[in-house]
């Protein structure tokens, strides 16, 4: 080979190499620059108020606990609507479907994956809330219900198409031996295919949940935004507000810089932790999974 | 297995039952939402209205600025991130040892993936808007989308690298060829289909997402069409779709959302 060519094939492989780490560089530098600018809020704000109970930026209140807690309550309400909504869609389009219905509803599900939530939220405000609002008799239907209502439509294409992987991996022999052994389709399903399936389930769960924290737009047009703490169930159906919507409602209005600048970045931090903290936790279920299989193989 | 047959029977139906109607219950808003669209904004759409320009503060004409944007956009965060993400597919599926260094690499595309995207504005905000001083651009809110759409382009670039046969590799290599020629000429050619998939998914989130642009590049009403790449705030479909709260007259508004429903149905 020609020396040229040897030298362009070193430098090529460098720079394909530097793109594959490029990765964690991002990783890395979206975790530098919130601590950059969200640090100095601790600094500002003394750590007790920063856990308090009012959020009223104005005059200088900057208590995260109540937008914690709405998108704690949202994310539960979405995931109790979700999840059984999600599992029992793989199940029923992997197991139990026949072809035809299968080959409609696939594509069906990826569509709503691939709504862009400003227009769900759009749906919800003309659509849900009003709905909401004389149905179950409330006095504005813009509550932390309908947000876990659109968060759960979000939330549903995730799961369904991460668990029907999962289910879809099963080897066939472990169905044919249930059967075999006289257990009806249901039995089967229930327990031997699904407890099969655990690990990818629950993947599908956590990444469900991941989505729907993490989700802007579509809450914040639909929940009304009223920074109350929530913890009663009750709260379900009053107004809230979470940190996402938090920072997109007011970063635009805020002097960069200031204190109210810093805490919306130290927001950014919390949602960042929790993120990472859900993500590698979901690859770790997927990770031990494999192993395991590795092991019974072997 | 204490039941009796029958007992069995219909406990198997009443199951399957409950999983076709819940099924259905997923299913059944997808196509109320898409029936909706189309019945309420569809007869909004015009060419007038597609060509225009907004009048009246947003409360009349047209949305060509808006896609305007919205191309540009969509472009500017392709030049950014299909080379970087095809790169980073070719390093993990082709080259990459299976090492500690590698799960790392994985580890972080998989957070990538997970970050909210209003995280990634704040991110956006505090590197190329103020940092690095791009001010808020098509040039800031490109280079914030094309981080965010990198993991869906790597890892389906990866699967469809990854679903070429080991044969054809080393067949290209006991020829002569070298890595790299094997990679270009045979490995990629192969792999071309998948990564496109994989290039469309990840611009298509890039085109519909919001929260990020809100602070690193978005206008809500521009009169004229955006026309400086870098100093110039542009405007975009998507605010004036968020923007709703401060234009309240929902009749304009509500013609942008089918007006989305025909794009995406032209990505699937």
């Amino acid at each position: 080979m020609q020396k040229p060519l040897h030298w362009r094939e070193i430098i090529i492989t460098r720079l394909i190499q530097a793109s594959g780490y490029s990765a964690i560089l991002f990783v890395a530098a979206i975790f530098l620059f919130l601590m950059r600018e969200g640090l100095p809020a601790l600094g500002e704000v003394k750590f007790s108020d920063l856990l308090a109970v009012r959020w009223y930026p104005i005059e200088a209140y900057f208590g995260i606990l109540p937008l914690i807690t709405g998108s704690l309550i949202i994310t539960i309400g979405a995931m109790l609507i979700a999840f059984p909504l999600g599992i029992a869609t793989a199940v029923y389009i992997s197991e139990i479907a026949p072809r035809w219905v299968r080959e409609i509803l696939k594509p069906l599900v990826e569509l709503l994956a691939g709504l862009p939530s400003v227009m769900l939220g759009f749906l919800g405000i003309l659509v849900v809330s009003p709905f909401l609002r004389t149905a179950l008799d409330l006095p504005t239907g813009l509550s932390a219900f309908a947000g876990s209502l659109l968060l759960g439509g979000i939330a549903v294409p995730t799961i369904v198409s991460i668990a029907e992987d999962a289910l879809d991996a099963v080897p066939r022999s472990y169905r044919e031996g249930a059967w075999a052994l006289g257990a009806t389709k249901w039995q089967t399903i229930w327990r031997v295919t699904l407890p099969a399936a655990r690990s990818g389930v629950l993947t599908a769960i956590m990444l469900g949940i991941g989505r729907a924290i993490g989700e802007t737009m579509a809450v914040m047009m639909v929940t009304g935004n009223a920074p109350v703490l929530a913890i009663t169930p009750g709260s379900l159906f009053a107004p809230a507000r979470t940190m996402t919507a938090t920072i997109a409602a007011e970063m635009g209005e805020v002097a960069s810089g200031s204190t109210h600048y810093h805490v919306l970045f130290f927001i950014g931090i919390v949602l960042f932790m929790i993120s990472l903290a859900v993500n590698i936790a979901a690859s770790s279920v997927v990770f031990r999974a494999k192993k395991r299989a590795e092991r019974i193989l072997s | 297995m204490n039941h009796s047959s029958s007992t069995r029977n219909l406990i198997q139906r009443i199951g399957f039952g409950a999983l076709s109607v819940l099924a259905f219950v997923t299913v059944a808003p997808i196509i109320g939402t898409a029936l909706y669209i189309l019945w309420h904004g569809g007869s909004a759409i015009s060419w007038e209205f597609l060509s225009g320009f907004p009048r009246d503060g947003m409360r009349a004409g047209g949305i060509l600025p808006a896609i305007v944007g919205t191309f540009y956009l969509t472009v500017g965060t392709a030049i950014f991130s299909v080379p970087l993400g095809i790169a980073a597919a070719i390093y993990l599926s082709e080259y990459a040892p299976d090492n500690r260094w590698t799960r790392l690499i994985r580890i972080a595309i998989i957070n990538l993936a997970g970050i909210p995207s209003v995280v990634y504005g704040l991110f956006g905000l505090g590197l190329f808007v103020i940092f690095l001083k791009f001010g808020t651009s098509i040039l800031a809110a490109s280079l914030t989308l094309s981080i965010m759409t990198l993991p869906v382009i790597i890892s389906t670039s990866e699967e469809a690298l990854r679903s070429v046969p080991q044969a054809f590799r080393t067949v290209s290599i006991s020829v002569g060829a070298t890595r790299w020629q094997t990679i270009r000429r045979i490995v990629l050619k192969e792999a071309l289909p998948g990564i496109l998939t994989g290039v469309i998914l990840g611009l298509e989130r890039a085109a519909g997402e919001t929260a990020p642009i809100l602070f690193t590049g978005a206008a809500f009403f521009l009169p004229q069409l955006p026309n400086s790449h870098s100093t110039r705030p542009w405007p975009c479909l998507i605010t004036f779709l968020s923007s709703r709260r401060k234009y309240p007259t929902c009749r304009f508004k509500f013609n942008m959302a089918p007006r989305w429903c025909c794009w995406f149905l032209c990505w699937e």
